[in-house]
């Protein structure tokens, strides 16, 4: 029954995707900006711009461009890179991974953070650590992502400089990983030292990230968790002898996380949206750099390329969210 | 008799000021072995009390002045971990509403299994046959079967009698049960009041049985307290209420609730005259208090 409602969520992305691919196609040709005009030198003739156009395609009507556009996609080509002279599937293939690694371990602190200061919050209900933990929880959610990178690089990077400010990985290591996937490589190659110099490239970003994400979740997950401490079958496992910290996070916290799967399912996505910044601040080498480069270069096969990643990733995400969502209500599992 | 459970003038509160009277000074005994019901009207004070017991009243409330000792030992304040008795083990909860009291995440077999682990330090695997036991005990066919199962994808009488085996799971000496029934529809009513019977006798455990309903308590109970304004009006043997009620509430309760052994009687409801009567006592009561506690 589930894996039926799966196939359907999976058919519905298509046509959002499709939707998505449409928009950014219109988009990047409505707004002010051509990608020719970047790359010629100065002093280029006319005619050497409309070759230039024809080479890309540029010289067609719109529509036969999205025509083309997304047969190549059906054919898994997303077309080449203006800027890069590249296959924007490669170049975004290259990227995604390190996207990934850091977009994973965001979630992850979030998720951890999240959950510690909401259960600390109900367990100290009206003592100091709840009022404590609220205001940790206001100033969190206020600064956004882009703004905790720079306070994080100024007082952890800079100031004191426990952590790499910059790069996704000390080049003097010497680590030739197969993938991209250069963190789970170490770990499965036992390379703990790449490990380590991964994560405390890793640290800043990710911590920037999940800052407001844990912020928002917590509060969302603390409602739903006072909300789940006044029903009735806490009371019967307080009656059954358990403290209040077991009750809390042995029966309160998995119905709690229900209501909160719900509720925050978007704010997951966001974060896809926050590593744009929050990489090129870093300088990591992400997907979301590769897309400040090219839209400054107004590159749009690859600006393209790269919403459509972007949108597919959000689809997932929200997949999963799903899929958890299933796994931890017990009445929307199949037997 | 040993009594295995006195409370002894117990006046409860919220503290506000002037105090908001829940119990005054309520007296309840509870012999080993025995059923004791506790009837009264919606808000009499009868959930209040079994509260006191287990260490689960409401924010604010205070004990003003009495006594509740268990086994001989005084349980002095309202503090849970003050308890002379491990709760869940010694002493346990049988819920009124059988359809949210159990935790809707969980299966069966680890709601029953978890105090069976924590009290009688079983093994996951033995906890387990003991639940398959136990569920046979309370007439649940399949019991394999259901231990496999969430709580939504059993019935109300199937989650009370679930509820009423995790009671008795650990032997306890004493089992609190609020209303048990009265969620229930009619015919699942009279099983599972048979069924509570049951298992207290063959457990041998002392029971507090509250109910608003008067035939419901005539069914099972030793002894009856009525409760009227947070006071327990008169005590009996559960026989002698009813042939022989002595105070004029009982009686006025009797007359109002329909006898099994007379079918031809007129119900009679408690009459206004009555009611005014009571507020009165109540309200000379709290003055007295006040004058006492806050001066
Ligand atoms: N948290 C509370 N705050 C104030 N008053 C309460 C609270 N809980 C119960 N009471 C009062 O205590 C009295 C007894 O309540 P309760 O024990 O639930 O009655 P019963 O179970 O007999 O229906 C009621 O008058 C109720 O209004
Ligand atoms: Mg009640």
């Amino acid at each position: 029954m589930f894996g039926r409602y799966l196939m359907l969520r999976l058919l519905l992305a298509i046509p959002t995707i499709f939707c998505v691919a449409v928009i950014v196609f219109v988009l990047m040709r409505i707004v002010p900006g051509d990608p020719i005009s970047m790359m010629i030198p100065p002093g280029a003739s006319p005619d050497d711009i409309e070759n230039l156009r024809e080479i890309y395609g540029l010289n067609k009507p719109v529509l036969d461009q999205f025509l083309i556009w997304l047969n190549g996609i059906a054919e898994g080509d997303l077309g080449r890179s203006i800027s890069l002279k590249l296959g924007v599937g490669q170049l975004i293939l290259n990227r995604l991974p390190a996207t990934l690694e850091l977009v994973i371990l965001s979630m992850g602190i979030a998720i951890f953070l999240a959950v510690t200061a909401s259960v600390a919050a109900i367990r100290y209900k009206d003592t100091l650590v709840e009022r404590v933990l609220d205001t940790f929880t206001g100033v969190a959610q206020a600064i956004p992502d882009f703004l905790w990178s720079l306070l994080l690089l100024l007082f952890f990077g800079v100031i004191l400089p426990l952590f790499p400010i910059t790069g996704r990985l000390d080049p003097s290591l010497s680590f030739d990983p197969i993938t991209n996937f250069y963190f789970f490589e170490a770990i499965f190659t036992f390379r703990l030292d790449v490990v380590w110099d991964l994560l405390a490239h890793l640290a800043l970003p990710s911590f920037a990230l999940a800052f407001p994400l844990a912020a928002s979740l917590s509060r969302v997950l603390r409602g739903s968790l006072s909300e789940a401490m006044s029903q009735d079958y806490i009371t019967l496992a307080q009656v059954k002898g358990y403290s209040r910290l077991e009750v809390i996070t042995k029966f309160a916290l998995r119905n709690a996380l229900i209501p909160t799967i719900t509720l925050s399912g978007v704010q997951f996505a966001f974060l896809i949206g926050g590593t744009v910044l929050v990489e090129y601040i870093f300088s990591y080498p992400g997907l979301g750099n590769l897309a400040i480069s090219a839209v400054v270069q107004r590159d749009l096969p690859l600006i393209q390329g790269l919403i459509l990643t972007f949108a597919v990733m959000f689809v997932i995400t929200n997949l999963l969210i799903d899929l958890s969502y299933a796994l931890i209500n017990p009445r929307l599992r199949g037997r | 008799m040993k009594n295995i459970l006195e409370i002894r003038d117990l006046i409860v509160g919220i503290d506000s000021i002037p105090p908001t009277w829940i119990l005054r000074e309520a007296n309840l005994s509870i012999g080993e072995g025995q059923i004791v019901g506790l009837v009264g009207e919606s808000g009499a004070g009868k959930t209040m009390v079994s509260r006191v017991i287990l260490g689960f009243t409401p924010e604010g409330s205070r004990v003003f002045g009495g006594e509740i000792h268990f086994c001989g030992s005084k349980i002095s304040d309202l503090n849970r971990d003050s308890r002379p008795f491990l709760l869940g083990k010694e002493v346990t909860y049988i819920p009124q509403n059988p359809m949210t009291a159990l935790n809707p995440v969980q299966r069966i077999n680890d709601q029953m299994t978890d105090v069976l682990i924590r009290y009688l330090q079983l093994k996951p695997r033995d906890a387990t046959k003991r639940a398959v036991s136990l569920l046979s005990e309370v007439q649940i066919h399949d019991p394999e079967k259901v231990l496999k199962l969430y709580p939504h994808q059993l019935s109300g009488g199937m989650r009370q009698r679930v509820l009423i085996a995790i009671a008795f799971a650990c032997n306890p000496s004493l089992v609190i049960a609020d209303e048990p029934t009265t969620a229930l529809d009619v015919t699942v009513q009279k099983e599972i009041l048979g069924l509570i019977k049951r298992m207290q006798s063959s457990h041998g455990t002392s029971m507090l049985f509250i109910s608003h309903d008067l035939g419901v308590v005539s069914k099972i109970c030793d002894v009856v307290n009525v409760m009227y304004g947070g006071q327990v009006l008169e005590t009996q043997e559960a026989d002698a209420l009813f042939s022989a009620p002595s105070h004029v509430y009982t009686k006025a309760l009797l007359s109002a609730t329909p006898r099994y052994d007379r079918p031809g009687d007129l119900l009679e409801p408690v009459s206004d005259r009555l009611v005014t009567e009571m507020g009165k006592t109540i309200l000379s009561w709290d003055k007295r208090a006040e004058a006492c506690f806050y001066k």
